[in-house]
C-alpha cells in the first residue's frame, strides 16, 4: 500500500478496499485462511461446537504487554476455552476511522497474527469498514470464534458444596495499567497488563487426569472477580467464601487501587482464570497451573459452602466476614 | 551534602500568604541554596510539550502533563541532574497529584518526605487519607521545622525502611 493513512475509499468496496484487504491478508500471513469468498467453509472434527463473539474498544489502543489486536484475539479465544472448547477459527472485523495511520494498523495486525499463532487459531473471514473522522475513536475490532467441543461443556451447574475456588493469576493489573496510562498516574511501568491467550494453559489442565474434576471456569474480565463469583453463586444457589489474604495481588496494584478508592476484586483482567474445582484435586490443579507461564501466581482463594442462599462472603485478614456486593454502575469504560 | 529537593504542587495557581509557615519554609530553603521545583497544573491540551524554565529566583518551573509530576515531564531529569535522592512534597492537596507524584518518585528510587503541615487543604478527611496512605506504603511524614533543622545540619536525610504490606 502506498498511502500512509486510511481514507474513506479504503472502505468503499472499490480498488482501495481490495488493496487494503489484500494488505491485511498479507500481514496476517499464515494465520489467514480466507478464500476471499462471501463465507468460509470449514472442517470441524467434533460433535459439538462452541461459538462466541466480542467487540473491542479498548483505549488507548497500545498498552504495556499488548494492544487492541492482541486483546481482540485473547478475549474471544479465552471465552471459547473456558467453556472447555478448543478454539479453532476466528473472524476479524475492523471499523477504522479515516485518518488512522497504516503503520499503526500494521502493528495491530501483527499482534493479531502473533497472538493467533500462539493460540493456534486461524483467521477465516473478515470485514473492514471505514468511517469518517469522529464517527469512531480510531479503531474498533470485532472477533467471533468457533471452537470444537470434544467433551461435555464445562458448566456452573456442576458446582457442589466443598468445591474450591482457584485463581490462575494476579487480579487488577490490566485495569490499573490502563487507568494509569490514560491519566498518567505513574503506575503504568510497574503494573503491566496481564492480557494473554489462556487456551494453552486450559488445554494442559483439561487434558490431564484431573481435568474431569474441574467443574467450571471463567476468564475474569469486566466486573472483575466479584462479578464472576456472583455469577457462580446465582447459578448454584450456594454461598461462597473468599479469603482476602489469599488474593493474588501485586503490591503496586494494591497501592493504586487504595489510592483510587477501588476494590481490586471489581477490576477487569485479560489473562486470569477463576476455576471451581473438586476439593480432592485443588492443590494438584494449583500446581499444574503454576507450571504454565500464565499461571505462575495461581492460588486457592476460597470454597463453596453448603449454605443455601447464594451469598458471596469475604473473610478479611482479621477473620471477620463481609458480604461482597455485586458491582453496580461503577464499571470502568473501555478496558477491552 | 544535602541531596534533597522540595517539589511544590499547585502553589503557582494558588499563592499562599507571605507569612505562612510554608512561605517561610520555602524562603529558608532558598536561602540554603537548596533546589526548589514548582509543578504547575492547568495543562494546555493544544500544547502538551514539557515546559521547564528557570525563573529569576532560580526556582525550576515544570508544567504538568497529566496526573503525575513525572509523567512526560523532565522532573526526573532535573532531579538526576542535581543528584537528588530525596523529594520533599509540599502544596495544595487537589485530586490525586500528591499520591501519583509521590508514588512515581518512590518507584523511581527517590525517598519521599511529606510534611503534614506542608499540605494545604480544606478537607481534613482528605488530608488524613493522604497521610495514612503515604505512611502505609512508602512516605516519610516529617514536619516543616524538622526538615529545615535537618537541612541546616548539612547531612543527607536518613532513608526510611519501606516494607510494603
Amino acid at each position: 500500500m502506498t498511502e500512509d493513512r486510511i481514507v474513506l475509499d479504503h472502505g468503499s468496496g472499490a480498488k482501495l478496499s481490495r488493496l487494503l484487504v489484500e494488505h491485511i491478508a498479507k500481514v496476517l500471513e499464515e494465520v489467514y485462511l480466507g478464500e476471499m469468498e462471501d463465507s468460509a467453509c470449514l472442517p470441524l472434527l467434533a460433535p459439538q461446537i462452541a461459538v462466541t463473539t466480542d467487540s473491542f474498544v479498548v483505549t488507548p489502543l497500545f498498552f504495556g504487554g499488548g494492544d487492541i489486536g492482541k486483546i481482540a484475539v485473547c478475549g474471544t479465544v479465552n471465552d471459547l476455552a473456558v467453556s472447555g472448547a478448543t478454539p479453532k477459527y476466528l473472524t476479524l472485523s475492523l471499523v477504522v476511522e479515516a485518518g488512522f495511520r497504516i503503520d499503526e494498523l500494521n502493528v495491530i495486525l501483527e499482534s493479531v497474527r502473533n497472538t493467533a499463532l500462539e493460540a493456534g487459531v486461524k483467521i477465516v473471514a473478515g470485514d473492514t469498514k471505514v468511517v469518517d473522522r469522529g464517527e469512531v475513536d480510531k479503531l474498533f475490532i470485532n472477533t467471533a470464534g468457533i471452537g470444537e467441543l470434544h467433551h461435555p461443556p464445562l458448566s456452573m451447574r456442576n458446582i457442589k458444596p466443598g468445591d474450591r475456588i482457584i485463581l490462575s493469576g494476579n487480579i487488577g493489573d490490566h485495569s490499573i495499567h490502563l487507568l494509569s496510562l490514560r491519566a498518567g498516574l505513574g503506575f503504568e511501568q510497574r503494573v503491566p497488563s496481564d492480557c494473554a491467550p489462556l487456551n494453552g494453559m486450559i488445554a494442559q489442565l483439561l487434558g490431564n487426569d484431573i481435568g474431569s474434576t474441574i467443574k467450571c471456569m471463567r476468564d475474569v474480565t469486566r466486573g472483575g472477580l466479584a462479578s464472576v463469583l456472583h455469577e457462580f453463586v446465582r447459578s448454584c444457589g450456594f454461598s461462597m467464601y473468599v479469603e482476602e489474604s489469599k488474593l493474588p495481588l501485586r503490591e503496586e496494584t494494591v497501592m493504586a487501587a487504595d489510592m483510587l478508592g477501588i476494590n481490586p476484586i471489581y477490576l477487569a483482567n485479560e489473562g486470569c482464570l477463576c476455576l471451581i474445582v473438586a476439593p480432592v484435586t485443588a492443590s494438584e490443579v494449583v500446581t499444574l497451573l503454576r507450571e504454565h507461564p500464565y499461571g505462575r501466581n495461581a492460588v486457592d482463594i476460597g470454597w463453596v459452602s453448603d449454605t443455601a442462599g447464594g451469598e458471596l462472603m469475604m473473610q478479611d485478614n482479621e477473620g471477620n466476614l463481609h458480604r461482597i456486593e455485586e458491582l453496580t454502575g461503577q464499571e470502568l469504560p473501555r478496558l477491552c | 551534602m544535602i541531596d534533597a529537593a522540595v517539589v511544590t504542587l499547585n502553589l503557582s495557581e494558588h499563592p499562599i500568604a507571605d507569612d505562612s509557615d510554608i512561605a517561610v519554609f520555602l524562603e529558608t530553603w532558598r536561602a540554603l541554596s537548596l533546589p526548589l521545583i514548582h509543578l504547575k497544573g492547568g495543562t494546555d491540551k493544544q500544547d502538551q510539550q514539557v515546559q521547564a524554565a528557570r525563573s529569576a529566583s532560580q526556582d525550576i518551573q515544570i508544567q504538568l502533563v497529566k496526573e503525575s509530576g513525572f509523567y512526560q515531564t523532565n522532573l526526573q531529569a532535573e532531579l538526576d541532574r542535581m543528584n537528588i535522592r530525596t523529594v520533599i512534597l509540599i502544596g495544595w492537596l487537589q485530586g490525586i497529584l500528591f499520591q501519583t507524584t509521590s508514588a512515581d518518585a518512590y518507584f523511581n528510587g527517590y525517598q519521599v518526605i511529606v510534611p503534614p503541615d506542608g499540605v494545604i487543604t480544606d478537607s481534613p478527611e482528605d488530608l488524613q487519607s493522604l497521610l495514612e496512605w503515604l505512611e502505609l506504603y512508602f512516605g516519610d511524614l516529617t514536619s516543616l521545622q524538622a526538615i529545615l533543622q535537618h537541612a541546616q545540619s548539612g547531612q543527607p536525610f536518613p532513608e526510611k525502611q519501606v516494607e510494603i504490606p
